[in-house]
């Protein structure tokens, strides 16, 4: 069951394949536009406080440099030095999350020394900015650090708990979760890992042992063995896997593609009722780039294209297990987005229609007036829950949101649908059908950063509020 | 609405691209619309638009283009966007023996949503992987003889055969409409519903937009 020479092995073989060839108009590697790479990720810092952040040398101490043991590359090669520090603190994370899940572990986690030892972390990356966009007024870096700072050691407060308290935690987290404390938050916020610190390592081994178990059993297997259903499943999933977020190099890896691969068709067997789909391909690449972050520097988009071969094998592997396990908790409560006829991503769109129709009639009508239906261009957006509308750095950001809302997430979704959709009703409404359709597939988010994406999500929030108050007017399914 | 001249045409036709997954239609699309072709594109969600115009007999003809997911969940979504077309490309993978057997599944899926009378060509892409080939020529023209297709292989990698395809499908389609517009006593109505559909309007009249206009 190979790959097609062209299809397959990452950036270098693609290069390679291209060498010495030449082909008419534009070939591209990855389609540009919504997957920008890094250094549309590192230019699209908001304007205002969030920049004066980015370009504020924050120190570092020597230790920390140290300490890291698994970064493949020099801490020169980074474009600036905030997102170094963050490196420094995910690679702390290795040991800050099995510290703060073990127990019995120490009163000064790794991480109390790694935080104070970094002292601040760019708001503007580590999703720790504090309050959604629109209350954040522009403030001086340390202020910006200070307010990072506190964001952050209430998030330790509450992680330090013997029980953590989920609710506050999700309080907490829907605003933003800290680069470095995503992994373990998220896996707490999916119900992955227990609130009970006591039980957390237990489960952690036997969840990856389970999940390790399941490898030899469905995928490790002849293709004779395996029915043609399932071998249709896997063709699926192989043809998909190497065009999983083209933008991101990290996702290249061959290594990469093997985990992104056996997750998505194990997801798939294990869900008979609906299967592998396509699209579920892009939810996954925010968790597998969460729960590798500890071991590398800097934002995802800047890793090597070879970074994970030097990781050990229990990284790989714990990682891939714990991905798959938070896919498995996150579509649990929209596998009817992916079942036959897709019946709930038809739900979410007709209820974001009636919603944008009570928000904004006059544009409600103009789309209506140009032909332009919903379903034509929304399908994407519910299918990946945004996340191909958007740079792939900000999908994190996003996914704290989500994970945050827990089960009111698929609630939620048709709210930021409504607000990122209006973001450009002004522009839309000047447009003819060939135009809004051919503007909505191709949207301008290249240069968005987290204050976009949290000005998205705060308009959502206000309007669930005020709609909330007014049930009727959507009708719940 | 203002409309750009571009937008001047005396027929738009509605097009579909379907087939297997991964078999390159979206390339296909952006090589004749854009000329561009991405070597790692994302798999297409749902459906994509594009649309370009071509010169037949002096006639501007306008191809709305809809591209659709290959994969078989999406069917009940993409099989929507066949009503109203007049023709589709219907494109397998020549190194890939099962797009090519699965050929006979798109058909059906056709003749089950589509109208009757649309033009169907079957298009073997990826032409230039020469020895990763395993549908050959003669099988495929044989298919198509059958099954009264007509049958082109592409690179759109190559842009290879990528224009020839889309001129010939439309063109016709052309043949088609304005025979049976001569043929015709009714001058048929141009659709003024909200839909996109296939305007089969008179020549004489430089069409604005068939259904799109504000």
């Amino acid at each position: 069951m190979g790959l097609d020479a062209n299809s397959g092995g990452g950036m270098t073989s693609v290069r390679n394949f291209l060498r010495g060839r030449k082909f008419p108009g534009t070939v591209r590697l990855t389609r540009t536009g919504d997957d920008s790479p890094a250094k549309d990720a590192k230019s699209s810092a908001p304007p205002g406080a969030v920049q004066t952040a980015h370009g504020q040398a924050l120190p570092s101490s020597t230790e920390d440099r140290q300490t890291r043991s698994l970064h493949g590359e020099p801490s020169t090669s980074k474009q600036d030095s905030s997102t170094d520090i963050d490196g420094h603190l995910n690679a702390r994370l290795v040991q800050l999350d099995l510290g703060n899940i073990l127990p019995g572990s120490p009163p000064h986690s790794p991480l109390d020394k790694s935080a104070r030892g970094t002292n601040g972390v760019s708001p503007g990356r580590s999703g720790g900015a504090g309050p959604p966009a629109g209350s954040a007024a522009p403030a001086g870096a340390s202020n910006l650090r200070s307010m990072s700072d506190m964001r952050k050691a209430k998030f330790k407060k509450l992680l330090d708990q013997q029980v953590v308290d989920l609710d506050a935690l999700r309080e907490l987290a829907w605003s933003g979760v800290p680069a470095d404390l995503r992994p373990v938050c998220w896996q707490l916020l999916l119900g992955y890992l227990p609130p009970n610190r006591e039980r957390r390592e237990q489960i952690l081994e036997r969840k990856r042992r389970e999940y390790r178990d399941l490898v030899p059993e469905y995928y490790d297997i002849d293709v004779a063995e395996r029915s043609e259903d399932d071998n249709c499943a896997l063709r699926q999933v192989i043809v998909d896997v190497p065009r999983t977020a083209p933008g991101v190099p990290f996702f290249s890896q061959p290594r990469l593609q093997k985990s992104l691969e056996r997750i998505l068709f194990l997801w798939g067997i294990r869900h008979p009722a609906s299967g592998y789909v396509q699209g579920i391909n892009d939810l996954v690449t925010p968790f597998l780039a969460v729960f590798l972050s500890p071991h590398f520097d800097g934002p995802v988009e800047s890793w090597g294209e070879d970074c994970a071969a030097e990781l050990p094998e229990e990284t790989m592997t714990g990682a891939e297990a714990d991905s798959y396990w938070c896919l498995c908790k996150l579509l649990d409560s929209i596998q009817d987005h992916y079942t036959h006829a897709q019946p709930g991503i038809q739900r979410t769109v007709f209820r974001l229609q009636e919603l944008v129709r009570r928000i904004d009639e006059p544009f409600a009508q103009h789309l209506e007036a140009e032909g332009l239906e919903f379903l034509q261009f929304t399908f994407r957006w519910v299918n990946c829950l945004l996340i191909r509308e958007i740079p792939f750095s900000l999908a994190m950001r996003l996914w704290d949101t989500y994970l945050a809302e827990g089960v009111r997430m698929k609630e939620y979704l048709t709210y930021v649908l409504a607000a990122f959709l209006l973001t450009w009703s002004a522009d839309l409404k000047r447009m003819d059908f060939q135009e809004m359709i051919l503007f909505l597939q191709k949207l301008p988010t290249g240069d968005w950063g987290e204050k976009e994406v949290e000005s998205v999500l705060s308009r959502a929030y206000m309007w669930r509020t005020s709609f909330d108050q007014a049930k009727s007017h959507l009708q719940q399914q | 609405m203002n409309h750009k001249a571009d937008d001047d045409y005396d027929y738009l036709f509605k097009v579909v691209l379907i087939g297997d997954s991964g078999v390159g239609k979206s390339n296909l699309l952006s090589r004749f619309t854009r000329n561009e072709f991405c070597l790692e594109s994302k798999s297409t969600i749902g459906v994509e638009f594009a649309t370009r115009s071509i010169q037949v007999d002096g006639k501007t003809i306008k191809a709305q283009i809809w591209d659709t997911a290959g994969q078989e969940r999406y069917r009940a979504i993409t099989s929507a966007y066949y009503r109203g077309a007049v023709g589709a490309l219907l494109v397998y993978d020549i190194t890939k023996q099962v797009t090519f057997e699965n050929v006979e599944r798109w058909l059906k899926e056709l003749r089950d949503h589509a109208d009757s009378n649309i033009v169907i060509m079957l298009v073997g892409n990826k032409s230039d992987l020469r020895h990763l080939r395993s549908v050959q020529t003669d099988d495929a023209q044989a298919f198509c003889e059958k099954e009264g297709l007509s049958f082109i292989e592409t690179s759109a990698l190559e842009s290879t055969n990528v224009e020839q395809a889309f001129q010939r499908i439309l063109t016709e389609i052309y043949h088609i409409v304005s025979k049976k517009a001569l043929a015709s006593e009714d001058k048929p109505q141009p659709d003024k519903g909200t839909r996109i559909v296939v305007s089969e309007t008179q020549p004489e009249e430089k069409k604005k937009s068939a259904c799109c206009s504000g």
